[in-house]
């Protein structure tokens, strides 16, 4: 019987913790952005694990960085192949460490992105959030959990329109309601809302985010 | 009505306009190239829900400008109506607006079609139910709520 789950709720390191230690023979499966990633586990150990066309260890530590998603773990699926030796703890380890450089540099990201949007004329506020409605910072104003959900909801339903009307990507958008405008963009896999003077036009806006060389700061050092 | 999106539709680099009334019925005046029937009622679908979602943070008319890299989708939401633009990248904003917002006037002067959308209790937020969407989508819903 598989067990089924989100990321969310159950942490990938309790996971493999219990299938070493239970020396269980199964592979756990997740899927993240359209991608799937795979840890296969037996003899009390992690032996093998692929994420798109990546396999082994690098595997392991992308997989890792994943917070959200659904998975299932599937008992006596036997390994492919051995791709991985070292001991699953030594792994685990290095992964997570590597999980919290990858977090600081993106906070470190988020926060000069966010310093620059605010200095751009006409900027009351920027909110950055990922497409599950989850805050990762905020600068200028307080949005709180109801606007990210709010944003990302907008988000995943322009990109379904961009895809229906065969339009492709999104470059920005804006909502205007009364007193209030908000432009709305993507930056790498998470979202960017810009709270702005009602009067100001979404080209400024742009303008000031390509004068910032906004698609040049990356999210990861 | 269908003259009014005519109206838009004659703009350069309009590729087609539609109505969407909050009970789900829609109005066009002709198909862009490559679209069909159903695929304008979930872009129409969708927009409204956007709408929807738009309403809960702050309940008032909206207008939406969404540029994507090889057009432009405008949307003007009011109580019970919703009109969506779709064009090519070089439409005319200024002109575009000037065209709608007459457009709009005119419809709301209209007497027939203010008798014709008072009779729909539906708002945009009756879309926003759990069978219209994926269950990521309505987690969100539901916390917006």
């Amino acid at each position: 019987m598989a067990l089924v789950g989100n990321l969310k709720d159950l942490k990938l390191a309790n996971i493999v913790q219990l299938n070493c230690m239970e020396k269980n023979e199964s592979m756990f499966a997740v899927e993240h952005h359209k991608q799937v990633g795979r840890i296969y586990f037996a003899e009390g150990n992690i032996v093998h694990a692929t994420y798109g066309s990546i396999e082994g260890e690098e595997a392991v530590f992308r997989i890792l960085q994943i917070k959200e998603g659904p998975f299932r773990v599937e008992s006596n699926v036997p390994p492919p192949k051995r791709t991985i030796n070292a001991a699953w703890g030594n792994l685990l380890m290095e992964g997570l460490r590597m999980v919290d450089e990858l977090r600081e540099a993106k906070n470190a990201a988020m926060a000069k992105l966010s310093r620059e949007i605010k200095n751009i004329n006409g900027v009351n506020g920027v909110l950055v959030c990922n497409l599950f409605g989850e805050i990762l910072m905020e600068e200028g104003i307080a949005s709180g959990k109801r606007t990210s959900a709010a944003m990302a909801f907008l988000m995943r339903k322009i990109e379904k329109v961009g895809r229906a009307s065969k339009m492709g990507n999104l470059k920005s958008a804006a909502f205007t309601a009364k007193n209030e405008k908000r432009v709305l963009c993507r930056w790498h896999e998470d979202v960017v809302e810009i709270n702005i003077d009602p009067k100001l036009i979404l080209e400024a806006v742009e303008q000031g985010l390509d004068k910032i060389g906004f698609s040049d700061i990356k999210p990861q050092a | 009505m269908k003259e009014k999106l005519e109206e838009i539709n004659g703009i350069a680099g309009v590729r087609t306009s539609f109505l969407f009334f909050n009970d789900g019925e829609l109005v066009y005046h002709s198909l862009p190239k490559g679209l069909d029937a159903d695929e304008c009622l979930e872009i129409a679908r969708d927009v409204v829900q956007m709408g929807g979602i738009a309403d809960r943070l702050s309940p008032s008319n909206h207008e939406f400008e969404i540029k994507f890299e090889t057009g432009r989708v405008y949307a003007w939401l009011h109580l019970h109506f919703n009109l969506v633009v779709l064009c090519d990248p070089t439409v005319s904003l200024s002109m575009l607006r000037l065209t709608v917002n007459v457009a709009l006037a005119d419809l709301e002067a209209d007497k027939k079609f203010q008798k014709r959308i008072s009779k729909i209790e539906a708002t945009r937020r009756s879309f926003l139910t759990r069978s219209n969407m994926d269950p990521e989508s309505w987690s969100l819903v539901e916390i917006v709520s």
